[in-house]
Formats: structure tokens, sequence, C-alpha cells
């Protein structure tokens, strides 16, 4: 495009962004120049055929109620949490200020103890393999 | 949506109302996924980052003027999550190259069904934009598939609104190269 009419006009012309006083000439070069009408008719069939793309949107269900889910999911773990930790020391309390013999209290305890430290360690090492896993993305 | 409406419901959810987030999800869903979709290339992709995008615009909504339109600023979220979505895929080296488009292919036969002829031609454009650079990708699909102005497209992009015009030339051109290339265009 050699000639009064560049690139970037052709561009607004083709998405309707020319100022109305240049709109008139260009569109009357772009008429007459072999050139010119040709690249404006090839960018203008691209041009319908991104505007009807047809892009599947997928027939899923809306994205609404996947992210509501993840929205609301957080106090559902704050309630849980609150709630077992509560349960736990009422629990712990009540069995300590109960009239079983101390060696029962002191065996069941580290039995809770134990379970808890091994659960915490299963826990750590499946989060430290999970930061270097490096099929950690591949979909099965 | 009506901009006084949208940004009600912007109010409300700063102000911690997160069912009010609703009607701007199912406002904006489509041209988030069509966005996302052709950047990313597959829908399940696209339906992930969107879905991310809006918890992301959700959780800060509270330092977003809401004088502003939501739709400029969501999708500059979408699309940096497009980015880092691409980023993640080639670090794991999982490019998957889904060109099954014949070399040589022609345009439909005059007489073919038209839906027909329409989605093997949308299929052709997407493969042709699926060979662009993202930035190149990036604009055509802002300006062609969501119909942005180039004032939107120069905010979005952070460039000169001067600069619109020959950055969409050059991303069509190439565009037009890659189909010209695949016999889709007449050179």
């Amino acid at each position: 495009m050699s000639h009064e009419v560049g690139p970037d006009d052709l561009m607004r012309l083709l998405d309707g962004e020319l100022p109305p006083e240049r709109h008139a000439a260009v569109e009357a070069h772009v008429r007459t120049c072999t050139e010119c009408r040709r690249d404006y008719t090839i960018f203008q069939r691209m041009k319908g055929d991104l505007r009807s793309m047809a892009f599947e949107n997928g027939n899923g269900p809306s994205l609404w109620d996947a992210v509501s889910r993840r929205l609301f999911r957080p106090s559902g773990w704050l309630l849980l949490g609150v709630g077992s930790v509560s349960l736990a020391a009422w629990g712990i309390v009540s069995y300590m200020t109960s009239p079983e013999k101390l060696w029962t209290k002191l065996a069941t305890g580290a039995v809770a103890i134990g379970l808890a430290l091994l659960l915490l360690s299963a826990i750590l090492d499946r989060l430290r393999d999970l930061r270097t896993d490096r099929y950690k993305g591949i979909q099965r | 949506m009506e901009s006084s409406v949208e940004r009600e419901l912007v109010r409300k959810c700063q102000a911690g109302e997160s069912r009010f987030f609703e009607p701007l999800v199912r406002a904006y869903e489509a041209d988030a996924v069509r966005l996302a979709r052709a950047l990313l290339g597959d829908v399940d992709a696209a339906r992930d980052a969107a879905q991310e995008a809006f918890l992301k615009a959700f959780r800060s909504i509270r330092q977003f003027d809401a004088s502003r339109s939501f739709r400029p600023w969501f999708l500059q979220i979408l699309r940096n999550q497009c980015r880092d979505a691409l980023r993640s895929r080639r670090a794991r080296a999982r490019i998957e190259v889904r060109d099954t488009a014949p070399e040589g292919r022609n345009v439909p036969a005059a007489g073919e069904d038209r839906n027909c002829a329409r989605r093997e031609a949308s299929e052709t454009i997407r493969l042709g934009l699926a060979r662009l650079d993202h930035e190149e990708r990036e604009i055509i699909v802002l300006k062609d598939l969501l119909g942005l102005s180039y004032a939107e497209i120069a905010e979005q992009l952070e460039i000169p609104e001067g600069t619109v015009a020959s950055r969409l030339h050059h991303a069509r051109k190439a565009l037009r190269e890659v189909l010209e290339t695949a016999g889709v265009v007449q050179p």
C-alpha cells in the first residue's frame, strides 16, 4: 500500500473506527484501488468468520455453580475446623476430669497423640511430594 | 448489562454479599469462555481459566473502583490467567500440538450446507489463530471475537490507541499468511 491510504486506514475502515472526515476518502480509494480492495475483501471475510466463530462453550453447567461452590468452600472448612477443635477440646477436658484411672488416661492420650503425629507426618510428606511432583499436571 | 445495575452489584459484592456476584458471572461467562478458548485452544482449559478468573475477581473486588466498568477489569484478570496457564503448560512441556488441519484444505464447496461450511470456516480460523503469537492472537480475539473498540483494546493492552490499528494490521496479516499457507485464503 504505497499510496495515501495506509494499512492503518484500512483497518480502521474495516472496524468502523475512521473519523467521519476521513471515512469517505478512504472508502472511495478502496473502491478504486485493486490492491486495497482485494486486501479489504480478504480481511473482511476473515473478520466475518471470526465474528461468527461458533466456539463451543461446553454444554456443561453455568460457571456459577463451580464458582459458588468454591466461594463458599472456605466457610465450610472454617466451620468444620472450629467445630472439630471445640469438640476435641470438650472431649479431652471431659475425659481428663472423668473418674477413670490415671494410667488409662495416659495410655489413651498416647494412642491419640501417636495417631495424630502419624497423620500429620503423612500429610506433610504428601504436600512435599506435590510440590516436586513432575507429573502432577498429567491428566489420567 | 446496564452500567447502573452493574455498579450496584459490584458495590454489594464489595460489601461481602457474594450472592450478588452471580448475575455478574452469568453476564460475562460466555465472553469469558470464548476469550479463554481462543487463547488457550481447548474448552476444558478455557472453563477452568474462566472459573479461576471469576474467583480472583471476587477475591479482589474490594480493590476495584466501582465507578468503572466491570467487564474490562475482569477481562484483564482473565487474560492474565490465560497467560499464566500457557506459561505453566509450557513449563510442564505439555503443549499439545492440536494441528489436525490437513494441508491444502479448501474453502467448502458451493452448495454445501451453510452451517456446515460456517463450522468448517470457524474451525480453520481457530487453527489459524492457534499458530499465531500470543500477542497477535490476543488483539484479534479482543477485536473480532469480543467486539471491543480501539479505545477499549488500548485500555486492555495498555498501549496508545493509535497503535491498535497497526498491531491489528500485523496480526491480521499474520493470520492471513497462515490461512494462505493452509490454502484457505487465495493469495
